[in-house]
């Protein structure tokens, strides 16, 4: 069995490749011009450990150093002559989508509430709120204060998408329910070119600063899991 | 284990590799602490935790409230409870000169779950 990281453009690897599981060494199963970077899988189980999966993440990494890499999940296996069957006829659609993430990564956004220490909002009081027990009053304008149609909660949103909107502007393509982000946090994948990295996460970090409301944050480079879904029925 | 935070903070954090900015907000992460801030930044810190515990309590009861589990007389003394403590970090934040954004700790996966905790649940209450 093979254990698969994901397929890259050419035929073979061009990258220092750290090891992969079992210590297996990584190499290239050549299909028509394209390759599945992969290593021997033998016992094929491969533990969902963090440990594991940081491997997994290292490898791609490295592979994409020097390769356009469409990244497979996490414990992908299969067998030499079952992957070379399923990639064989969809080298077209591969070779597209590797033209489509070449020289890119993901970037992982995540924005986030910051609710204010205390709430500026209606401080309730006794006589307040209908008379009602100072207690309750309280308790009620808290509750009042977090609720979805607070004004402080929509421009959270507001602020949400106006950030996410801006970084879109950066990135070669996003991933991001804009019609969902109605309730924080907000989850984006951003596609960006490697050069255009740290502009990226620098208008990040001043979309952020302008708005204590919210926080971002980002993680990555990721392999572009996220944008290659539309093929992502593996083998 | 690798650190794939790049911006703000997330998991993953122990790593080594590509941390571009450490902080959302471009401040230190760390206390900057000197011989004459020692103290002031102690008491932010103290008061920014006693905050957020305060914070959850808050929330906590607001779900209770929410559950309809409590009498009218509970939902008073719960209220009148935190009522109490927050008139009391207003006079603690006014004696040391604090804000509301001095004492908001970036939490991460823990505000993430606070969040979730309040602004999700009360959202789905809502629909």
């Amino acid at each position: 069995m093979l254990y698969i990281y994901g397929i890259i453009d050419g035929s073979e690897i061009r990258a220092t490749v750290p090891l992969g599981h079992h210590r297996s060494c990584v190499t290239a199963l050549p299909v028509g011009g394209l390759a599945a970077a992969v290593s021997d899988a033998t016992p094929p189980d491969i533990a969902a450990s963090v440990e594991n999966v940081w491997r997994h993440d290292r490898v791609l990494d490295a592979l994409m150093a020097r390769h356009a890499v469409l990244p497979m999940r996490f414990g992908s296996v299969s067998t030499r002559d079952r992957l070379a069957a399923v990639l064989a006829p969809r080298r077209p659609e591969l070779r597209r989508a590797l033209e489509r993430v070449s020289g890119k990564v993901e970037i992982a956004v995540r924005v986030l509430s910051c609710l204010p220490a205390t709430s500026t909002a209606v401080r309730a009081r006794p006589g307040d709120d209908d008379n009602r027990p100072p207690g309750t009053a309280y308790l009620r304008s808290r509750m009042a204060d977090r609720s979805p149609i607070a004004p402080a909660c929509a421009r959270r949103r507001a602020a949400a998408v106006s950030i996410l909107a801006r970084l879109e502007a950066l990135s070669a393509a996003a991933l991001w329910d804009r019609a969902g982000a109605w309730t924080l946090p907000v989850e984006a994948s951003f596609l960006v070119a490697r050069e255009g990295l740290r502009e990226f996460v620098d208008a990040a970090a001043a979309l952020a600063s302008r708005d204590r409301a919210v926080a971002v944050n980002c993680t990555g480079p990721w392999a572009p899991y996220s944008f290659v879904a539309d093929i992502a029925s593996g083998p | 284990m690798t650190n794939k935070v790049l911006l703000g903070s997330g998991p993953g954090a122990d790593g080594d590799v590509r941390s571009v900015r450490a902080n959302s907000s471009q401040r230190p992460r760390r206390l900057e602490t000197d011989a004459d801030g020692a103290a002031d930044d102690l008491v932010k810190l103290v008061l920014a935790l006693v905050e957020t515990v305060r914070q959850l309590v808050e929330r906590q009861a607001i779900r209770r409230v929410e559950s309809g589990a409590l009498s009218a007389d509970d939902v008073e003394r719960l209220g009148l409870t935190l009522l109490r403590l927050e008139e009391r970090m207003s006079e603690l934040k006014a004696h040391f000169g604090l804000d509301d954004g001095d004492l908001s700790l970036c939490l991460g996966a823990a505000r993430e779950l606070m969040d979730e905790l309040t602004e999700d649940d009360v959202a789905r209450v809502g629909r």
